[in-house]
């Protein structure tokens, strides 16, 4: 028992100063931070209802009126898109490319997942995965322009996603408005149609553990892609090589990595994740298996721009990214019931726009931290210090560089 | 052709302020990609002052000085929200892309807020009285109908800064030393400039005129304002690489791209496409102009990126004591 104590210890404290830690701290120290803001804006926006405001604001997903378990059933299911652009984000980001995009990939993949659900009849119950596999496929078009104007033509790719998420936007909107409206759209809410019965995710039976909720099996196949993912990465060559762009160009191009195609090939596999991330949303049984539908305004999809501060407060980590998309739906859920109090629900999005600003910064505020603590330390015992030899300087910065 | 030309200066101008914006940024050594975000929170409380004098205090004062006081609080606003992104990009030297998407979205989320909070709706509507309907100069009627029949004092405010940015960067030791910074901060800082102080005045000025530009795109093309300015802020990051960092090119590429954008909105009333809408009722026209600017912006970028002439150090945190 005493040798698994010291273990435990011995492990606790490698951790504790290891990378991994210090980003956990930045992150947690960026949501506070914006949480915080989030609290002071609604004392100064109501503060007759403010007591109430705020304990609906950290409730989140706990607001919910049929009990804190339906609750967390919706968050999953109402998480599992923004697991998929988070990692749509996140994978982009390890080749150092900022995938700005996610958007525009999201909405093909939908896009794309609808026309399978709605006019293909025949498929039968492979309806469902043909819809799911052509939305992952149409974002990994969506999501490879953007990285083939890149690797060839050298565009900035952050204007590219900026200007290929309006492109697919309209695209969409004006394919559903015009010739596909007939058989897609429901006229009179300007809305799509559900998709078919044999096209919807199957609950795999989570309606059971969680009544009422939606949950489906989408949750499994994030967490499935969450283990593929951080696979791909960790455990193959080809991540390895992907990773390497990320982290040093001139480096991975010395050791013969080809990084026209790495970044074509990481915004690809992004743009099929966000892809299947609307794939899945439009697919959804929903609660009470109504299906879900896709609204002909002419807005940018959110889900897309979600996934940015998820896969920065996830710091790229597929699993990180599945924690922090948790987070960040948590609070999203808590729009509504604020709403109904008279402030405004996107009191939610302001909030995670001040943790995406913070988090940008985080890391660099907790190594200064760290770094006081440490020289505190020195002055108390200067002796401590000589085993260890000399502490490296640390980098104000992250280690990925930024593809533009 | 007279009213599609006083059109396209309605798209033009803001374009043009908005990638004059970016380009004292990034020629300071700051990427902006902030600059939609910026534009966002100028217009929103440029509109908001104009509502405010129309709706609320219903003062009766001369719409151009209205206009032009909007502007300032516009630019003001925009000073003031560009400071954050000073912050995190100088003093914090944290990363510049990260930081400006967070603006962006902060800056959509805040002013819908904002919106809701004070005028109880998501849009702030305002009577469109600015433009100048004068017939100064009658015998000419082209000059007449797009310089002073349909134009905003905004037309003139935007040519005004063209010329002072043109003159800024060749001829004065502000300008100068502001490249310099964006160039080789390292050098800059020998040879005694004070590259943080001048990273903050690109930083800050590129605020003032993205937020004035907000208000200057909302003005001609609307009678409301509902949080979001469509994009606009890329597309002026586009015509910033497009022109190459130089601000006479920058005014060649904001005519180019405001002229697509133009397109997008009068199409139907030019008699030749009309003509073929009829013609062809089952090509999507209205589908193909409306992504016309978007994909027109793709192609222009893709064939002039190859060779980049951005500022060196443009992007780059600077570390004053790392020399």
């Amino acid at each position: 028992m005493d040798n698994f104590k010291v273990k435990l210890t011995t492990k606790w404290n490698e951790f504790k100063v290891s990378q991994g830690f210090k980003n956990i701290t930045a992150s947690l120290l960026a949501i506070l931070l914006g949480i915080l803001l989030g609290i002071i804006i609604i004392l100064i926006t109501n503060i007759g209802n403010s007591g109430l405001g705020i304990s609906r604001l950290l409730l989140g997903a706990f607001n919910n009126p049929r009990g804190a378990w339906i609750g967390i059933g919706q968050l999953l299911y109402r998480v599992t898109p923004l697991v998929f652009t988070g990692l749509a984000v996140a994978f982009a980001f390890k080749t150092g490319v900022f995938n700005i995009g996610a958007s525009g990939q999201y909405t093909m993949g939908l896009f794309v997942a609808a026309i399978v659900g709605i006019l293909g009849d025949n498929l039968g119950f492979m309806q469902w995965p043909i819809a799911l596999l052509a939305g992952g496929l149409a974002g990994a078009l969506w999501g490879a322009l953007s990285g083939v104007f890149k690797a060839l033509f050298n565009v900035n790719i952050v204007i590219s996603g900026i200007m290929l998420n309006y492109i697919g936007m309209f695209l969409v909107n004006g394919m559903l408005g015009g010739f596909l409206r007939p058989y897609m759209v429901d006229g009179a809410q300007n809305r799509t149609i559900t998709v078919d019965q044999a096209a919807r995710t199957p609950y795999a039976l989570l309606d059971k553990i969680f009544p009422n909720s939606g949950l489906d099996f989408g949750i499994i196949l994030a967490i499935g892609f969450v283990v593929l993912i951080w696979f791909v990465l960790n455990k193959t060559v080809f991540g390895r090589e992907l990773k390497s762009v990320g982290m040093n160009r001139d480096a991975a191009k010395y050791a013969g990595v080809n990084e026209k195609r790495a970044i074509i090939l990481s915004m690809a596999i992004a743009g099929f994740l966000a892809g299947i991330g609307g794939a899945l949303f439009i697919l959804a049984p929903s609660i009470r298996n109504l299906g879900n539908q896709y609204s002909l305004e002419n807005v940018i999809l959110g889900a897309g721009f979600d996934g940015i501060p998820i896969a920065l407060l996830g710091n790229s980590h597929p699993v990180g990214v599945f924690f922090a998309a948790l987070f960040v739906q948590y609070i999203k859920l808590s729009g509504d019931p604020l709403q109904s109090l008279g402030y405004a629900s996107e009191i939610v999005n302001l909030i995670i726009a001040v943790i995406l600003y913070f988090s940008a910064f985080a890391l660099i505020i907790s190594q200064y931290v760290t770094k006081l603590r440490k020289k505190k330390n020195n002055q108390v015992n200067d002796d401590s210090n000589k085993d260890n030899g000399v502490v490296p300087p640390e980098k104000p910065s992250k280690t990925e560089e930024v593809i533009l | 052709m007279s009213f599609i030309i006083a059109q396209s200066f309605y798209f033009i101008i803001p374009l043009l302020i908005v990638a004059i914006a970016g380009l004292f940024s990034e020629k300071s050594g700051t990427v902006n990609i902030a600059l939609e975000g910026i534009m966002v929170i100028g217009a929103f409380f440029g509109v908001l002052f104009i509502h405010f004098m129309q709706a609320v205090v219903k003062i009766n004062m001369n719409p151009q000085l209205l206009l032009f006081l909007a502007l300032m609080v516009s630019g003001v606003a925009g000073v003031g929200f560009s400071s954050l992104l000073g912050f995190l990009a100088i003093k914090m030297r944290a990363d510049q892309t990260i930081g400006g998407t967070a603006l962006n979205l902060l800056a959509a989320s805040l002013v819908v807020y904002l919106s809701k909070a004070i005028v109880k709706d998501t849009r702030i509507y305002f009577s469109a009285v600015f433009e100048f309907k004068s017939n100064f100069l009658s015998q000419i009627p082209f000059i007449n109908y797009v310089f002073f029949n349909h134009a905003y004092l905004t037309t003139y405010i935007g040519i005004i800064i063209l010329i002072a940015t043109v003159l800024i960067f060749k001829y004065t030791r502000f300008g100068l030393r502001l490249s310099a910074c964006g160039e080789h901060p390292q050098a800059a800082q020998s040879a005694g400039i004070n590259v943080i102080k001048y990273r903050w005045a690109g930083v800050l000025i590129s605020g003032f005129l993205a937020g004035l530009g907000g208000l200057a795109y909302v003005i001609p093309t609307s009678i409301s304002f509902e949080g979001t300015v469509a994009g606009y802020g890329f597309l002026a990051l586009a015509v910033l690489i497009f022109g190459q960092w130089r601000p006479s090119r920058v005014f060649l590429a904001a005519i180019f791209f405001g002229f697509f954008k133009t397109l997008s909105v009068v199409y139907f009333g030019i008699d030749a496409i009309s003509g073929w809408m009829t013609t062809y009722p089952n090509i999507p026209f209205a589908l193909f102009f409306r992504i016309l600017p978007y994909v027109v912006t793709l192609i222009v970028l893709a064939i002039t990126s190859k060779k980049s002439r951005a500022p060196k150090a443009s992007g780059i945190p600077f570390d004053p004591l790392a020399g």
